[in-house]
């Protein structure tokens, strides 16, 4: 169980590289992309799932979130051409996303997917399936807290062995999936900022939800709810990170309903 | 002689009464084995899957880029746990625990070209039964084994112990051209044969 404690903000495309040259700046440390891809799974809806355990107790139905990495060998400038040297790769590639196009194949992302092929076990893709709270309530919260649980799946076998059928076995369907490229950068005291791409997709479509623009999301993670100095000390660092770009991005707590991963109760 | 070991084995049923008219595959099995500590294996119908533990630290991330990976690419928070955590906590509405097994330290014996485990079960009523893990070490052949599997049956047969289970069912296709040999394979495959020694 770790908690999360996160700020909000988005800059336009055309600030991008100001904002790149002023974060290396403030945390001395050069930007990194990354890449993830990540599936979002729900119980399934033919099933009777009470809203109680066996115990009685209240218990919602929520998503589960399940996510992997995507070697930035697999970005794409567009679907037709070959992939780029990793090597050349950094985090202006960025600038070049402004449109809906998707940097990877859509059938790549399946393939990582559903796919049972395996040689050994370092090949086999490793994911993480989380699952997160809403964000705490609280009218004079400085920042989002958000608890997440999670476990990483190494790997499985079994004849027919993939992501969606142990999904499937746990009772669990297919809702959406989304790609996130970005970059980061990693600040003292464990504090990350993020400025992500995100794309939704599906078979026929890939849509940019970031069009025009990046998120930016700045977190810390806190393995100890209960260790107060600590989230004392997240807090306030989190805080002076928000006054340090005071005038420049607003960072900001996000309405704690849309980090709600429940299902509409029915 | 070595150092003694322990297991934890669990036992979850979902509750969803529409599930499945087949009653085994509401059934899903959890175990943690000490001499294991980086794993949790889950066996649910003939799927094994292989999850972190709740016991992740830094040098067990150094050794798996796979988990650096997911850390840096802003999947995972750096702090999994075990599955047991996620299905006793937000997933209770779906799958119930019912038993826990549990054998506290167990024997390991290792021979020439045998590793021979032995552990007693517990559960909160009682004594469940003694299991005996034997694992062939090195390039021993399977007549060996055999061998080494007979004079174990021998061995219950002269102390009187006709009514035990044996299992060496696995989960892969297991032939001689393609021996197993990744870590997965071999905890999911002995994992399965504790679930089809216990399942009786």
């Amino acid at each position: 169980m770790v908690q999360q404690l996160s700020l909000f903000s988005s800059i336009d495309d055309k600030s991008y590289d100001l904002f790149i040259a002023t974060m290396n700046t403030v945390s001395g440390n050069p930007p990194i992309l990354y890449a993830k891809v990540s599936t979002v799974w729900i119980p399934n809806p033919s099933l009777q799932i009470e809203g109680a355990n066996s115990k009685g107790q209240l218990v919602e139905k929520t998503r589960i979130k399940v996510s992997t990495d995507i070697p930035l060998s697999m970005l794409q400038q567009d679907s037709s051409s070959e992939p780029l040297n990793t090597d050349a790769i950094d985090h202006t590639i960025l600038k070049t996303f402004q449109d809906s196009n998707m940097p990877i194949n859509f059938k790549t992302l399946q393939d990582m997917m559903h796919g049972t092929d395996r040689i050994n076990d370092e090949k086999q893709n490793a994911w993480c399936l989380s699952i997160s709270d809403i964000p705490a309530a609280g009218n004079n919260r400085k920042v989002s807290m958000q608890t997440i649980n999670e476990s990483i799946l190494l790997s499985h076998v079994g004849s027919n062995s993939n992501i969606e059928t142990i999904m499937n076995e746990l009772g669990y369907i297919f809702q959406y999936q989304y790609v996130t490229i970005g970059t980061r950068f990693n600040l003292k005291h464990n504090l990350i900022l993020e400025l992500q791409k995100i794309w939704n997709i599906t078979e026929s479509s890939k849509k940019q939800i970031t069009k025009g623009g990046f998120l930016i999301k700045a977190f810390i993670n806190v393995d100890k709810a209960t260790d107060i100095d600590k989230m004392n000390l997240t807090e306030s660092v989190l805080l002076n990170l928000q006054k340090e770009l005071q005038g420049y991005i607003t960072l900001a707590v996000p309405d704690r309903k849309s980090m709600d991963s429940r299902l509409v109760i029915d | 002689m070595e150092e003694p070991w322990s297991i934890e084995f669990k036992t979850y049923r979902t509750h969803i009464k529409n599930y499945s008219e087949d009653s085994r595959s509401k059934l899903m099995y959890s175990m943690n084995f000490s001499h294991h500590p980086r794993y949790n294996v889950i066996i649910k119908n003939k799927l094994g899957l292989l999850l972190s533990s709740d016991k992740i630290n830094e040098s067990v991330k150094e050794r798996d880029t796979r988990i650096q990976d997911l850390i840096e690419n802003d999947c995972s928070t750096g702090f999994p746990e075990s599955l047991d955590m996620l299905l006793g906590s937000k997933l209770t509405n779906m799958w119930e625990q019912r038993q826990i097994l549990r054998g506290d330290a167990g024997e390991t014996f290792r021979t020439i070209n045998c590793i021979i485990r032995c552990i007693n079960l517990f559960s909160s009523t009682g004594f469940k039964g003694l299991i005996i893990e034997i694992e062939s070490i090195g390039k021993g052949s399977v007549e060996v084994f055999n061998n080494k599997v007979n004079d174990i049956k021998d061995l219950l047969k002269e102390i009187n112990i006709a009514d035990y289970q044996i299992s060496h069912d696995t989960l892969t296709e297991q032939t001689d051209l393609n021996p197993i040999e990744s870590d997965t394979d071999n905890l999911c495959n002995l994992a399965y044969q504790y679930v089809r020694v216990l399942e009786y």
